[in-house]
């Protein structure tokens, strides 16, 4: 046989049958390092033993019966005398204590404790076999619990003399007169394999290590079939109820948005900062669609190759800097400037364009205008072609293409430049609408040439003009004829007895078999009116008719005008021939006589025109 | 015409009577020992209050065949799982319930059940140990169970059980020796 913890497990635990527990016996008679870990076992396996016992109350055993509905509410608590937990190894154990009768709300004791009369050392119940770690002297049993919670490392150095056994609890607590440890450490002599210095310190070998061996081929098959290297190897932890990996949680609509966003700022800051191996190609920071694509270092073949301008003699006016630049074998004898993307040279103090960084497409032609793009592209970096020093070299036979600078801060500054084109261009139209606006306002009244009349001034109605047709939009009103001089009436009639304070109410017409008819409806406005009021019936030309009236305020209308009539139009003149009066001018298809007379309740002036 | 319907009547062995008052007169006979072993293997009085009563409970739902011969072991294994997949009775709220305050049940544990619940070197050692080792552990020495029975509790075979009480009896003693020196 050979050592084997599982072995020895399970013949602490006497679950080896009667031979093979016999050989085991007898092994153990012979090999100290078996004797010495079963003496471990056993006191690891005592150790958990004396773990404190726990007596629940009966209320308490009552109410979790109840609640788990294992009682009926109003049943009572079954009282059940609790059974001695005694290991099958632990057989020279004394009988527990006689547990007393439970009350309501007592709590008993929570450990079951041995009794206090301490066995000598040959009558215990263990073989105390192989080497034991030897005890410290008796303890006598702490008033509290041991609590070892709080300790740190100070602790863990101390010497084993000092470290109390762990038995612990409500034992120590309830009983402290009763013995916590196995007894009889004193008693032993000092196992073999234990060194005692000279200061009487006592040290205490290592734990026995257990090593695999080989299996023997002729031993009996075991209870269980058991091998050593299901124990000395590490046993395969029994996690089958673990619920295994758990994946990571998918982040939520918030987090994705906000990493998405993240992730365009910092693409969109190294792009900014001239990061060329980051391209974004959509979204937010991508650089703008434009007619012509990109052609980064390599161009096609397609295309026309790219001649670099000659560069100037070497030392004619060239600064120091370029003199380095050449000196050091640059190839071209050029300084790039700090930007880049500005693709500026500066070569023998001359601003020379630099490498295209962009080919236009074949076939591709520039239609912008030509102010606009040189002077988008003299902000740039590019020169203008009316430029002769920044012309490209008309020696060649290839015409180098005109760079198109795409690069993202020109761009940028070419949005700019034709945002800033497009504002200027809306604010000057916005100019030029409001000044003719201005031209096409109608006149203030202060600027007529003859002052209204009160009674005109007073009614709002009175400022527009109105032409014939109902429909003519205000807007004309303006457009009305202005005053003719009163002294350019011809063939005029004075009617009226000069009354006032009539107004005017309608316009009306009538066509009959001989003649027109236009009357005009007067109704007294003011409670003094009186007469017939003044009225001049002039022709300004043989086509023009004007009728004056004096202290008359005007009506809003000049009614509706038949299809088939002498006359054109009707309008209000702003400004009277006559001062004082209000005018309305007849505009005649052809020349007309004109009879005019008033007619009585009502009042009423008639023009008949034959 | 005579139909005769045969009605299959799920009639639950906890409903009877005789079944109710045989399981609360086993539960209480080993209720100090079920306990006993949840607060030891769970180092909380009050959850191992709680995984008891959640055994109990699931052993009133599902009662054992033979509760008279395998009672015992039932209510270990049932409490052993409870404890294992952290089932509480009352149950615990999930989600955003479990922001407020949940009803306390009535039955907690005694003031012995939280001293026993104190940790020293013994459990503090015990507590290194994994959980299958440290209950099979704890089901040997504390409860006096046979290889066989708990093989039943933690529902593996006999021979695993005397390899999980070796492998924890090994790496308990060398947790010890090393934090009790």
């Amino acid at each position: 046989m050979r050592c084997s913890l599982l072995t020895l497990s399970s013949y602490l635990d006497s679950e080896l049958e009667a031979r093979r527990r016999g050989e085991v016996e007898a092994h153990l008679v012979g090999c100290q390092r078996c004797r010495a870990g079963l003496g471990h076992l056993r006191e690891d396996a005592e150790r958990i033993t004396a773990l404190a016992l726990v007596r629940i109350s009966d209320e308490s055993a009552m109410r979790l019966l109840q609640e788990t509905g294992v009682l009926a509410p109003d049943e009572a608590t079954p009282v059940a005398a609790p059974q001695p937990i005694t290991p099958p190894w632990f057989d020279h154990a004394p009988a527990p204590a006689p547990a007393p009768a439970p009350g309501p709300g007592h709590i008993i004791p929570a450990v079951v404790i041995p009794p206090a009369s301490s066995p000598a050392p040959g009558e215990q119940g263990f073989d105390l076999l192989g080497t034991r770690t030897p005890e410290p002297p008796a303890v006598p049993p702490a008033p509290e619990m041991e609590d070892d919670t709080d300790r740190g490392p100070e602790w863990a150095a101390a010497p084993a003399a000092e470290v109390p056994e762990a038995r612990e609890g409500p034992a120590a607590i309830e009983t402290p007169q009763l013995p916590l440890e196995h007894p009889e450490p004193a008693a032993l002599e000092p196992p073999p394999g234990t060194h005692q210095s000279a200061a009487g310190e006592t040290t205490v070998p290592n734990s026995p290590s257990w090593s695999p061996a080989p299996p023997e081929l002729d031993e009996p098959p075991p209870l269980y079939p058991l091998t050593d290297e299901d124990v000395l190897a590490e046993p395969a932890p029994l996690e089958r109820f673990s619920g295994g990996p758990v994946p990571a949680r998918r982040p939520g609509l918030v987090g994705r948005i906000r990493e998405q966003i993240a992730v365009r700022r910092a693409l969109t800051r190294r792009h900014a900062d001239g990061e060329e191996s980051i391209e974004i190609v959509s979204g937010a920071g991508a650089p703008a669609r434009r007619g012509w694509a990109r052609v980064d270092a390599e161009p096609s073949p397609s295309m026309p190759p790219h001649v670099p301008p000659a560069p100037a003699p070497a030392g004619a006016g060239m600064p120091p800097a370029a003199h380095g630049a050449l000196a050091t074998g640059d190839e071209a004898g050029i300084s790039w400037t700090a930007d880049e993307d500005d693709a500026e040279i500066e070569m023998a103090g001359e601003r020379v364009p630099g490498p295209a960084l962009f080919q236009p497409m074949p076939g591709y032609e520039d239609m912008r205008p030509s102010g606009l793009r040189d002077s988008l592209n003299a902000g740039i970096g590019e020169p203008a072609r009316a430029e002769p020093a920044l012309a490209p070299d008309t020696s060649t036979s290839a015409t180098p293409p005109r760079p198109l600078v795409e690069s993202s801060p020109s761009e940028l500054r070419d949005g700019r430049k034709l945002l800033a084109l497009f504002g200027a261009a809306v604010l000057v139209m916005f100019v030029v609408g409001l000044k003719s606006g201005q031209s096409t306002a109608p006149a203030p009244a202060a600027e007529s040439t003859a002052p209204a009349a009160p009674a005109r001034a007073a009614h709002p109605s009175a400022a527009p003009s109105h032409g014939a047709s109902a429909n003519r939009p205000p807007s004309l009103a303006p457009t009305a004829p202005a005053a003719p001089p009163a002294s350019a009436l011809t063939a005029t009639q004075n009617l009226g007895s000069g009354g006032h304070g009539f107004q005017l109410r309608d316009l009306r017409y009538g066509v009959h078999p001989g003649d027109f008819r236009v009357v005009f409806d007067l109704a007294p406005a003011a409670p003094d009116a009186a007469g017939t009021p003044t009225v001049t019936v002039g022709q300004l030309d043989p086509t023009t008719l004007v009728v004056a009236f004096a202290g008359v305020i005007a009506s809003g209308g000049t009614g509706q005008l038949p299809t088939s009539n002498p006359v054109a139009s009707v309008s209000l003149l702003p400004s009277s021939p006559i001062p004082g009066t209000t005018a309305y001018q007849f505009k005649l298809a052809r020349p007309v006589q004109v009879k005019a007379y008033y007619t009585d309740s009502p009042l009423r002036l008639v023009l008949d025109l034959a | 015409m005579l139909c005769t319907h045969t009605v299959m009547l799920n009639v639950a062995p906890h409903a009877s009577s005789s079944y109710a008052s045989e399981l609360s007169g086993l539960v209480r006979e080993h209720l100090d020992e079920l306990l006993t072993y949840a607060i030891h293997l769970t180092g909380d009085a009050d959850e191992a209050m709680e995984f008891v009563a959640a055994g109990v409970y699931h052993a009133r739902r599902y009662p054992p065949a033979r509760l008279q011969s395998d009672g015992r072991v039932a209510l270990y294994r049932a409490v052993t799982r409870a404890a294992r997949n952290g089932q509480h009775f009352p149950p615990r709220p999930h989600g955003p319930a479990r922001l407020f305050r949940r009803p306390r049940p009535s039955f907690v544990a005694d003031e012995a059940a939280r001293q026993a619940a104190r940790v020293n070197t013994v459990k503090r050692a015990l507590m290194t140990v994994p959980f299958e080792r440290r209950a099979a552990i704890l089901l040997r020495d504390l409860a006096a169970l046979s290889y066989r029975e708990i093989g039943t509790a933690l529902e593996c075979s006999p021979e695993a059980t005397a390899r999980l009480l070796a492998g924890a009896r090994r790496e308990f003693g060398t947790v010890y020796r090393e934090i009790a020196l």
